[in-house]
């Protein structure tokens, strides 16, 4: 729908190409591996391209977990919760560690490791249906300054390592001084 | 070049609040992708989001009550845009050795600490205001007995078993709560179970400096 609005109207070519050249749609990926039962801090950098303006998150994440100490099943528990920090002075955007099942879209993915080959186990688990194919991109509008990074604090309660994925939408705006 | 940043079609985002735009203020050219609006860094800088997070522990006792408080820091307003919430369920008990995954009814109302003001007239099931909302997990107390997936119990994470579901849809609420201020959140169940219950909360909304508002400038909002 927003593009045909979009191309309905005539485009000013040398304006969109001037503006373009100071911000334009831009994506950023926060990726990372959190060792069992324990917190890493994952991180992406803005970089010295210029400000980064976040409008929306989306996120996946892993739901493994131990079973009978030997065996690795994807019950569908989320066991991963993170807190975002601004790492220009370390500002806090949570005011605690959130489960990522509660904010993150699509959420949980079935693993696609060798470990996850169990459809149950005995009579302690049985694997998770598949997982929620719906995808609604959270609202998450933050401006974060040139050169910095995002930091995310994500502490993993399963007993085994697991990965997630976080994905910022939002728009680069060239710093001033640099677009010139 | 003081455009309007980031809003979709008909939408007011947290930057615009700050402004004390109007709907009907919105240019009406270019006004479908925020790409095409040039940003004004200076407002888009002074909103900050803050998400709340707070887990609420029901005991079976019947008819239960329980409230949180947040505090609204000094300087800012707070904009709440969305709640996300989730509750678990339990295995209730049919027969001997017939049981069902069920759920409590949950009833939330918000309030303004300061004057007690509802933010709307009854308490409502909590399905119906947030995202992702219930989900079908069970709760058998830590550690006790691995049930089918996909609600199996995470004895590790407060005895609390989470199946995942992420958020699917939000209803914006756009509440305000001025300084000093603080966001009071009822919820109220009836506990059908044995067991212990857990309610997840997430406040997503936005801190505006006071000094941003259009109230400053002496604009009507």
């Amino acid at each position: 729908m927003g593009i045909i609005r979009a191309l309905s109207k005539k485009v000013n070519i040398r304006e969109t190409f001037a503006l373009q050249n100071q911000q334009y749609s831009e994506k950023l990926l926060l990726a990372d591996s959190v060792p069992a039962a324990t917190e890493k801090l994952g991180k992406v950098s803005v970089s010295t391209l210029g400000n980064f303006l976040c409008q929306f998150i989306t996120g996946h994440y892993q739901s493994l977990a131990l079973v009978n100490t030997s065996h690795t099943i994807d019950d569908g528990v989320s066991h991963l919760r993170g807190q975002l920090i601004d790492g220009t002075g370390n500002r806090k955007l949570f005011n605690d560690y959130i489960p990522l099942d509660l904010f993150l879209s699509p959420g949980r993915t079935k693993s696609a490791s060798a470990e996850n080959n169990l459809t149950a186990y005995s009579t302690y688990a049985d694997r998770a249906d598949a997982a929620n194919s719906l995808f609604y991109p959270v609202e998450f509008e933050y401006l974060f300054a040139v050169n910095t990074d995002i930091l995310f604090a994500v502490k993993n309660d399963s007993d085994v390592a697991l990965t997630y994925e976080i994905c910022f939408h939002g728009i680069r705006i060239f710093d001033r001084s640099t677009s010139r | 070049m003081n455009a309007p940043i980031i809003r979709r079609p008909g939408q007011l985002t947290p930057t615009m609040y700050s402004q004390g735009k109007k709907r009907t203020q919105l240019p009406q050219v270019q006004q479908n992708s925020p790409c095409f609006d040039r940003v004004d860094v200076k407002t888009a800088k002074a909103v900050q989001p803050f998400w709340i997070f707070h887990r609420l522990r029901f005991t079976p006792t019947g008819n239960v009550k329980q409230i949180f408080i947040e505090k609204i820091n000094p300087g800012f307003v707070y904009l709440l845009r969305n709640l996300f919430i989730k509750c678990n369920g339990f295995y209730r008990f049919i027969s001997e050795g017939t049981i069902e995954l069920t759920q409590n009814p949950f009833y939330c109302e918000i309030f303004s600490c300061g004057n007690l003001k509802k933010r709307q007239c009854q308490p409502i099931t909590v399905q119906l205001i947030a995202t992702p909302g219930p989900y079908g997990l069970g709760n058998l107390g830590k550690g006790v007995v691995y049930l089918s997936a996909p609600s199996a119990v995470d004895a590790n994470i407060f005895s609390v078993n989470a199946t995942s579901q992420g958020p699917t849809c939000v209803k914006k609420l756009n509440y305000f709560f001025v300084s000093g201020d603080g966001i009071r959140i009822e919820f109220t169940t009836t506990l059908n179970s044995y067991w212990t219950v857990y309610l997840d909360c997430v406040l997503d909304g936005y801190y505006i400096p006071e000094k941003e508002l259009a109230y400053w400038e002496g604009a009507q909002l």
